[in-house]
């Protein structure tokens, strides 16, 4: 991934089609990602947000921090909106209703909007082939209610429904794999991305909308509030998820798997651990059992690299 | 204020806006390759062409730098304009049809066959010179002729290295990745159409990643006046 820093930032849009003065916490690193996703939204897009964080921060009765048309979904069908908007476009146009133009269509949603409650949804909808982008938020839990544990929630997490005891490790189940599922579904693009890289998240989210058809983006997001860190840590994080393997980047065009910034070498766990309090009952064992399979994994994603850049070369 | 009509829908907009920037405000999109709204326009690549009637006198012009008017008549996408539009993204897909953005644009306007022009991945467009000489403020980018207009002379970019600090903006802005960083081994490379140049980078006292091309921390020292202590660490350990 290249580095562009200090000059570039300049030339990326001034303009915010998410308006300041929402109500995000402190420190926020999701809301962060979806104002830089926001920036790379084309002004004909139609955003389609799932209950969740981003949507209660967002659009607080009578305020809505959006500059784009707008629409709140529940929990479980931000997909099944965000299709039936793309048909009702593809009809209306057929029909001389509107003009006939390029417009997009963006579902958002946390992680326990795509992860666990509107999977059924979201796996229809690809399944479909609506031409729709769908971003997830994955903070690691449902954070807005109080920090309930999801299936995207990584394992040894402490949360209010995974408590850490003397007889409990915190959450007991290994993070859901969903980029891998969304895969599975055969659609064009698939990527995973990170608020600590931006011009990486922006030409992602550029890419999944000029894709014809369903495209998919994971956005790893900090949550200081309820990973219990400091709040100005949340660029930090994300830069050691990405560094210590826990959260790799990587993208995925017809299936074929692209890493964008392989680590040569991987930073102990313990850097990205350490400052966050629902990881601070781990002991050193327990650390690295977790990180010996964070490497296995980070060295299978490599392999599945190569074979399928192999495969598509053929 | 002016009173235009983009499209037959009456909007107002301020003197001096471009009408790329008043079709913007009012969610009017226009195509094109080389505006960046940041930087100043250079009417390159032609893929923003309208069709604009003032006093009942049609001309196709760039509406990337062509400042509304009152009583204008723009039209985004008339017969002329598509025509000229069209002629504009085969010149581009003739000189670069590998570009992920040109091809794009290719497919929309169902544009397959090539001209007989020679085939370069730089296309012209000056916005690496633009963002060097505006942004950076280096001036390190040298451009003779560019564009559709200057189409039979031969194109010419040329990077002055010893004023280059490796920032990589021109490469971000590029539309065609004609220009490209990469880092490695302490050591950043950029590619640009004619030439090949590797810059030393700067080791962080702390984590020992290589953070920095060294020109570039030189030349944040002399902009910011701080001391040398400053610039010893990474972002992350700073």
């Amino acid at each position: 991934m290249e580095d562009y820093n200090i000059f570039a930032s300049r030339v990326v849009t001034k303009n915010e089609p998410l308006a300041p003065g929402h109500r995000a916490c402190i420190g926020c690193g999701e809301v962060l990602a979806m104002r830089l996703a926001a920036k790379a939204f084309n002004k004909n897009t139609i955003v389609v947000n799932a209950t969740g964080c981003m949507e209660i921060i967002a659009s607080q009765v009578p305020y809505n921090s959006w500059r784009l048309p707008w629409i709140h979904t529940l929990f479980e069908n931000a997909a099944a909106v965000a299709s039936g908007i793309e048909s009702a476009i593809k009809v209306l146009s057929r029909k001389n209703r509107i003009p006939e133009e390029e417009i997009h269509v963006v579902a958002l949603g946390g992680d326990g909007a795509t992860v666990d409650i509107g999977i059924q949804a979201l796996s229809g909808a690809f399944e479909r082939g609506h031409n729709i982008t769908y971003i997830c938020f994955d903070n690691e839990a449902y954070m807005n209610t109080g920090i309930q544990r999801s299936s995207a929630t990584p394992f040894g997490a402490s949360t209010t429904t995974s408590p850490a005891g003397k007889k409990s490790i915190g959450q007991s189940t290994w993070k859901k794999d969903t980029p891998s599922i969304m895969v599975a579904h055969n659609i064009p693009y698939v990527a995973t991305a990170c608020p600590s890289y931006p011009f990486d998240l922006m030409e992602k989210i550029e890419k999944a909308l000029s894709t014809n058809g369903p495209s998919y983006i994971h956005i790893f997001s900090v949550c200081p509030t309820g990973w219990r860190t400091k709040s100005d840590l949340a660029i930090r994080l994300g830069r050691l998820a990405v560094e210590t393997g826990v959260f790799p980047l990587y993208e995925v065009e017809n299936g074929v798997y692209k890493m964008n910034k392989i680590e040569t070498e991987l930073k102990p766990l313990s850097l990205y651990t350490k400052p966050q309090g629902r990881f601070k009952h781990l002991n050193d064992d327990q650390l690295s059992a977790i990180e010996a399979r964070i490497h296995s994994e980070y060295e299978a994603l490599k392999e599945k690299c190569e074979l399928t850049q192999v495969r598509e070369d053929m | 204020m002016v009173k235009l009509t983009i499209d037959g829908k009456a909007i107002e907009s301020k003197e001096g806006k471009t009408i790329i920037q008043a079709a913007s405000d009012n969610n009017i999109v226009i195509p094109t390759l080389c505006y960046n709204e940041e930087l100043t326009p250079t009417g390159s690549c032609r893929v923003c062409v309208v069709e604009v009637i003032a006093d009942g006198v049609s001309t196709l012009v760039s509406s990337c730098d062509t400042p509304v008017k009152e009583g204008i008549e723009v039209y985004t996408n008339s017969e002329n304009a598509i025509k000229a539009r069209k002629y504009a993204i085969q010149m581009l897909y003739s000189q670069n049809s590998e570009a992920p953005a040109i091809r794009a644009l290719a497919g929309k306007y169902n544009i397959t066959e090539k001209l007989p022009v020679e085939e370069s991945e730089c296309i012209g467009c000056g916005r690496c010179y633009k963002v060097c000489s505006e942004v950076v403020e280096r001036k390190c980018i040298d451009m003779s002729v560019g564009g559709l207009s200057n189409m039979n002379e031969k194109l010419s970019v040329k990077w002055n290295f010893d004023n280059c600090i490796a920032c990589g903006a021109c490469a971000y802005v590029c539309p065609t990745h004609a220009v490209s960083i990469h880092d490695e081994d302490g050591v950043r490379t950029m590619i640009t159409p004619n030439a090949k140049h590797e810059f030393s980078m700067k080791k962080c006292s702390d984590c020992g990643k290589y953070y920095a091309p060294n020109v570039q921390i030189e030349w944040m020292k002399e902009k910011t006046g701080l001391s040398d202590d400053k610039f010893d660490r990474c972002m992350d350990c700073r």
